[in-house]
C-alpha cells in the first residue's frame, strides 16, 4: 500500500514496503514492524523461558538487533520469521548462560479471544501444565518443538534458523513429544 | 508414544485413519497445541523502549563499537563506565499508552546515557539513581551477547543525577570511574553525572 499523502508510512503497509521506507531514512516506520510482530515474538520468548520479564528483554533486544541489521534482511516480506530467528538465537544464548537449572516461572497466558470463560479457563490450565512440562525439556528440544508445533515452521525453515540438520531437528521434536507425553500423563 | 500419533502430529496421517484407541490421545494433543498457540499480550511499553533504542542508534550508529573499545581489566573485578552519547536525541513526546509498569517517562528533550558495567558471572545488573527514584529494579542492564558487559541506554533530562549499580539485587557498586562522588549517608559513595543539553539539536 502506498504511503499516505503526509509522507508517513501507513500502519497496514506490508513488511516489504515498510522496510523500503526505513532503508530510505524513515526510522519511525520501524514502529509498525514492532507493533505487528511483537505478539508472535513475545509468545515464543515466553514459551521458551517461562518468564515474562525475561521474555520482554529478549524481544526488545531482538527487535533492536533486527533494526541494526536490517540491511541483512534478504527477504523483507518475511521480516517476522527473520526477526524470530534473531530472537531464537537470543533465547538460546540466554538459556544456556543459566548457571544451573532454574524452574521456570509459570507465566499466566492470555486466553484466546473469542473463547467462552470455561474454554479460557481450560486453556489456561492446560498452558500452566504445559509450561511446567516444557521447562523440563532440554533447550534444543524445547526450541525445535515450539518452532515446529507453535510456529508451524517446516523443518527446512527451522534448519535455516538454527543451523541444525533436518534429521537432527526431527529427532529433537520426536523426543520432545515423547517426553511431554510422559510428563503430561504424570501431571494429569 | 505410538508411531501413528507422531505421524498425525506431523500432518502425515489423517485423524480418521488413526486406530480407535489413539483418537482420544490425538484429541488431547490437539487441545494441548491449541493452548501452546494461545496468544500472549506483551506489555504495551515494549514498543516505546524499542523505538527509544532505534532513535539512539540513528543518532549514533556506532555506539556498540564504541562500547566494545572500552578497556577491560585483566582481573575479574567490576569496572563501571558511563558513556554519554555525545549527540542530543530530541524525541517527539511518546503517544500515551496504558501500561501496568511503565518505565520512566521520556521528556520531550532527553539525552540518552549509556551505562555500562563489566560484571562477568552476574545474574542481574541494574542502575539505580535519582532519575528513577532509587528503584533497584526499574532500570535493568542487559548482557546481550554474554560477554560479561552489561549495558543500558537511559534517557535523562538535563541536570545533575546521582546513581549506583546493583548487582544480583544485593550488591551495591559505586562507579569507580565517575568524575564526582557524594556521600550517600550510608557509608557509600554515589556517583554523580551532569547532563547538559547541547547548544543545537543533532541532525
Amino acid at each position: 500500500m502506498e504511503p499516505d499523502s503526509s509522507g508517513a508510512t501507513a500502519p497496514d503497509a506490508d513488511d516489504e514496503t515498510i522496510i523500503v521506507r526505513i532503508r530510505g531514512g524513515d526510522a519511525e516506520a520501524y514502529r509498525h514492524l514492532v507493533r505487528r510482530h511483537q505478539p508472535r515474538l513475545f509468545r515464543y520468548a515466553v514459551r521458551m523461558t517461562g518468564d515474562a520479564d525475561v521474555a520482554m528483554d529478549l524481544v526488545q533486544n531482538a527487535f533492536i538487533r533486527a533494526y541494526e541489521r536490517l540491511d541483512q534482511c534478504r527477504e523483507p516480506g518475511r521480516f517476522g520469521q527473520w526477526a524470530l530467528a534473531i530472537l531464537a538465537n537470543e533465547s538460546r544464548h540466554h538459556l544456556r548462560r543459566r548457571r544451573r537449572y532454574q524452574p521456570l516461572d509459570r507465566h499466566t497466558a492470555s486466553p484466546s479471544p473469542g473463547f467462552g470463560p470455561a474454554r479460557q479457563a481450560e486453556q489456561r490450565e492446560l498452558l500452566d501444565i504445559l509450561s511446567g512440562a516444557l521447562a523440563q525439556l532440554p533447550v534444543d528440544q524445547r526450541e525445535a518443538f515450539l518452532l515446529r508445533h507453535m510456529e508451524g515452521l517446516t523443518y527446512a525453515d527451522i534448519s535455516g534458523m538454527t543451523g541444525a540438520s533436518v534429521s537432527a531437528l526431527k529427532q529433537r521434536v520426536h523426543r520432545a513429544r515423547e517426553t511431554l507425553e510422559v510428563l503430561l500423563q504424570e501431571i494429569r | 508414544m505410538h508411531t501413528q500419533l507422531h505421524e498425525y502430529l506431523e500432518g502425515e496421517r489423517a485423524a480418521s485413519s488413526l486406530s480407535e484407541d489413539l483418537r482420544g490421545a490425538a484429541s488431547d494433543w490437539d487441545a494441548l497445541l491449541d493452548a501452546v498457540r494461545a496468544p500472549e499480550r506483551p506489555l504495551p511499553w515494549l514498543e516505546g523502549r524499542v523505538m527509544h533504542a532505534v532513535a539512539a542508534h540513528v543518532a549514533r550508529p556506532g555506539w556498540r563499537a564504541w562500547l566494545g573499545a572500552l578497556p577491560r581489566p585483566r582481573y575479574a573485578a567490576a569496572v563501571a563506565a558511563v558513556v554519554v552519547i555525545a549527540a542530543a536525541v530530541l524525541l517527539r513526546p511518546a503517544a500515551p499508552t496504558p501500561s501496568a509498569a511503565p518505565p520512566a517517562a521520556v521528556d520531550a528533550a532527553a539525552i540518552f546515557v549509556q551505562f555500562a558495567l563489566e560484571a562477568p558471572g552476574a545474574r542481574t545488573v541494574s542502575v539505580t539513581g535519582s532519575f528513577n527514584q532509587w528503584s533497584s529494579r526499574a532500570t535493568p542492564l542487559t548482557d546481550v551477547d554474554g560477554d560479561g558487559v552489561w549495558t543500558a541506554l537511559v534517557p535523562l533530562g538535563p541536570g545533575v543525577h546521582q546513581y549506583m549499580f546493583v548487582v544480583d539485587e544485593v550488591e551495591w557498586v559505586t562507579d569507580p570511574r565517575a568524575g564526582r562522588y557524594v556521600d550517600d549517608g550510608f557509608g557509600r559513595n554515589n556517583a554523580v553525572i551532569a547532563v547538559a543539553m547541547p547548544s543545537s539539536p543533532a541532525s
